[in-house]
């Protein structure tokens, strides 16, 4: 059976081994240049073909983001940067000016085109346009419903992604130069700086004008989305930290996961629920694919992005002969807290933490300074990269 | 080099017209959203009859749902047999019907901010497309640089209120319902706290629009854009005062006329003058994106 394809973004080849182990089926990333997150840390060439190796052991993917609107200083140079990161072993590259298309069409057929949602197609008519253009997939514009979703799978057979889960534009992809205008940022060229998210002042005093939009989170829809064919699922977030990425990413995996075993029920999809509210700095919704988006999609003056502290430290070995877990302390945590740990596979356990150590076996009752190595003893066995947090 | 005027109501075609300007862009009713003023397929006809000298664009600059592209193909049918000059559009169902439909009428590619580079201009002219409208976001040395290595014919906006942003999204209604209040215009005018630029923020059914409330000055561009053959100069009528956009195309006439014999420096001066704004867009300012190396 082809299982829908879940994606997820990756800032560094650190995140992209741990979303490829918490159940990634493939990973986007960017270069070091013509990437829409022109500030993350990306990737150098090198590490593209690390990334690429590692993936391919695993029988995963790895695509390349290539997205930006090129302006004409930026065409020079990139042909023999495609011809790089093709002899590296890349899977698809990410597109969104058209004559990137072509270009990589001609050269490299064996490698994929993906369509950037930055393209914002909204129909099937232009989803056309592009298949013939040569696109072997397209990521279509976040504006979409259900209904028109699978109207253009529908009509065009094309291979379809879907953002399921991450931050959101309040304007159309690639129709937004607020950035350009306020900050002298290209938002284009992947120095948005999210003027959407900004507060302004609005005229006779009236309360301050916000239009900045909460997340995007699709996990009461991952059943419809494969029934109407979705090809592949994909996560916002190159920039986010590993905490989150894999909480993100191994929640989706199990639903998915479950929906294909024929075990999805609805109590497991609202402890996803609760696992995602949890990580998330911002609340959430589902945006345009039930209804049209409407207040209740936005944030407006007085909200608050709250930072995170559930997670509490990163599993680094498990020694079975002793059942000593090591794992270096993220958060604040001591004796008795309620914790779970989760791991690649997707198997958490749930305890109570007992006595814990220094990385000198030195008693410890409070683990208060990150970075610290701690070891505590933990009967079930303990996969390596595995992360524990507070119980959900 | 052609200006092209786009109005803001539908008389005032018959002023314009009587200066001489017979270049319009029209918003097409139902299917655009930067434009204050929109045409039906019926308005177009009897501007057509009235004006047989009248060349006329229209301009689709909606994102097309699929729901409207059965209404879509039958008013491009219609608005191919008017013979109009063109069509502008953002979304690219636009060329792929016109391939299906096999429509004679000029594209002129707006992808708006995407408008940037020479090689995607010479990938719609092989697609079909003659014109295209730069992005107002580029300098005016890429505008020259663009024009040196295509085919295409191109349009630069000159005098007008810049677009920013396009949201399917209805924020003004939302912004109200937050603050529990029933009766609201249509557009106002906000201002971003830190940088004091102002926005007029206009809503209406197929979402919100966003353009910078400072009237663009292309005093110290237009020079050099004429001298490099520059296609067509647009100035954009909505929300600014007759006699002002009088004045301003008066003298983009006498520029235009006369532009290989008048002193630069001093028409330059008289139109930023006249302007006021003394805001000059992105002709000679480069946007950055990486801001750490």
């Amino acid at each position: 059976m082809n299982k829908i394809e879940l994606l997820s973004p990756a800032g560094d080849l650190e995140r992209l081994k741990l979303t490829l182990l918490y159940g990634a089926d493939a990973v986007y990333i960017g270069g070091k240049d013509y990437s829409l997150r022109a500030n993350a840390n990306n990737f150098s060439v090198e590490e593209i073909k690390e990334a690429c190796s590692f993936a391919h052991n695993l029988g995963k993917k790895v695509y390349l983001t290539l997205n930006i609107v090129f302006h004409n200083e930026d065409i020079i140079g990139v042909e023999d940067y495609i011809k790089k990161i093709a002899e590296v072993g890349i899977d698809a590259f990410i597109v969104s000016d058209p004559f990137i298309i072509k270009y990589i069409k001609e050269k490299y057929p064996q490698i994929e085109v993906h369509l950037s949602t930055q393209a914002s197609v909204t129909n099937k008519e232009a989803a056309k346009f592009y298949k013939k253009a040569g696109v072997d997939r397209i990521v279509l514009a976040r504006e979409l419903s259900k209904n028109e979703i699978k109207d253009i799978i529908d009509e065009t057979k094309l291979d379809i992604e879907i953002f399921i889960h991450g931050a959101m534009c309040t304007f159309y992809s690639g129709r937004c130069v607020l950035s350009n205008h306020i900050t002298n940022r290209d938002s284009n060229r992947g120095g948005c700086s999210q003027v959407c998210r900004f507060a302004f002042d609005f005229p006779h005093k009236q309360q301050e004008f916000t239009c900045a939009t909460k997340d995007l989170n699709m996990i009461n829809n991952i059943q419809s989305l494969i029934e109407i064919k979705v090809k592949s699922l994909k996560v916002e977030g190159r920039m986010r930290s590993v905490y989150y990425l894999a909480t993100v990413i191994g929640t989706y995996r199990k639903i998915i996961d479950a929906y294909y075993l024929g075990t999805l029920t609805p109590d497991l999809i609202i402890k996803a629920n609760t696992i995602l509210e949890r990580v998330s700095n911002r609340e959430n919704s589902e945006h345009y694919y039930n209804k049209p988006a409407d207040e209740t999609d936005q944030y407006y003056t007085g909200r608050g992005e709250l930072s995170n502290q559930d997670y509490l430290a990163f599993i680094t070995n498990y020694d079975k002969k002793t059942k000593i877990c090591t794992m270096i302390q993220r958060n604040y945590f001591k004796k008795n807290d309620l914790v779970e740990i989760f791991m690649p596979s997707g198997k958490l356990i749930s305890l109570k933490i007992g006595k814990f150590y220094t990385e000198k076996y030195e008693l410890l009752d409070v683990a208060r300074h990150p970075e610290e190595i701690i070891k505590i003893k933990i009967d079930e066995e303990v996969e390596k990269f595995s992360m524990m947090r507070k119980k959900v | 080099m052609t200006l092209i005027v786009v109005p803001q109501k539908k008389n005032n075609i018959d002023k314009y017209y009587r200066k001489k300007i017979n270049t319009f862009i029209l918003g097409l009713k139902d299917f655009s959203v930067n434009y204050k003023c929109k045409f039906s397929v019926k308005d177009i006809i009897k501007i057509k009859n009235k004006y047989s000298d009248v060349n006329i664009f229209i301009s689709i600059d909606k994102m097309i749902d699929n729901c409207e592209l059965e209404t879509l193909k039958e008013i491009l049918k219609e608005i191919d047999k008017i013979k109009i000059k063109g069509i502008l559009f953002y979304d690219n169902s636009i060329l792929q019907l016109k391939e299906e439909l096999k429509l004679s009428t000029e594209l002129v590619w707006n992808n708006l901010f995407c408008v940037v580079n020479y090689n995607a201009c010479n990938y719609y002219y092989d697609n079909g497309c003659k014109y295209a409208l730069i992005s107002s976001e580029i300098t005016t040395n890429e505008i020259v640089e663009i024009k040196k290595k295509t085919s295409m014919k191109l349009m630069v906006n000159v005098f007008g209120y810049l677009t920013m942003s396009y949201s399917k999204r209805r924020l003004l209604t939302n912004y109200f319902k937050d603050i529990k209040r029933i009766k609201f215009k249509n557009n106002y005018v906000i201002t971003e706290k830190s940088s004091n630029i102002e926005m007029l923020i206009k809503e209406e059914k197929a979402g919100t629009i966003v353009y910078r409330h400072e009237l663009l000055d292309a005093s110290k561009a237009i020079f050099k854009l004429l001298e490099n053959d520059i296609d067509y100069f647009i100035l954009v009528e909505d929300y600014i005062p007759y006699s002002l956009f009088n004045k301003v195309l008066d003298k983009y006439l006498l520029i235009k006329d006369n532009y290989k014999f008048i002193e630069k420096g001093e028409e330059e001066k008289e139109l930023s003058d006249i302007i006021k704004s003394g805001y000059t867009g992105f002709f000679q300012k480069k946007t950055i994106y990486k801001v750490k190396k």
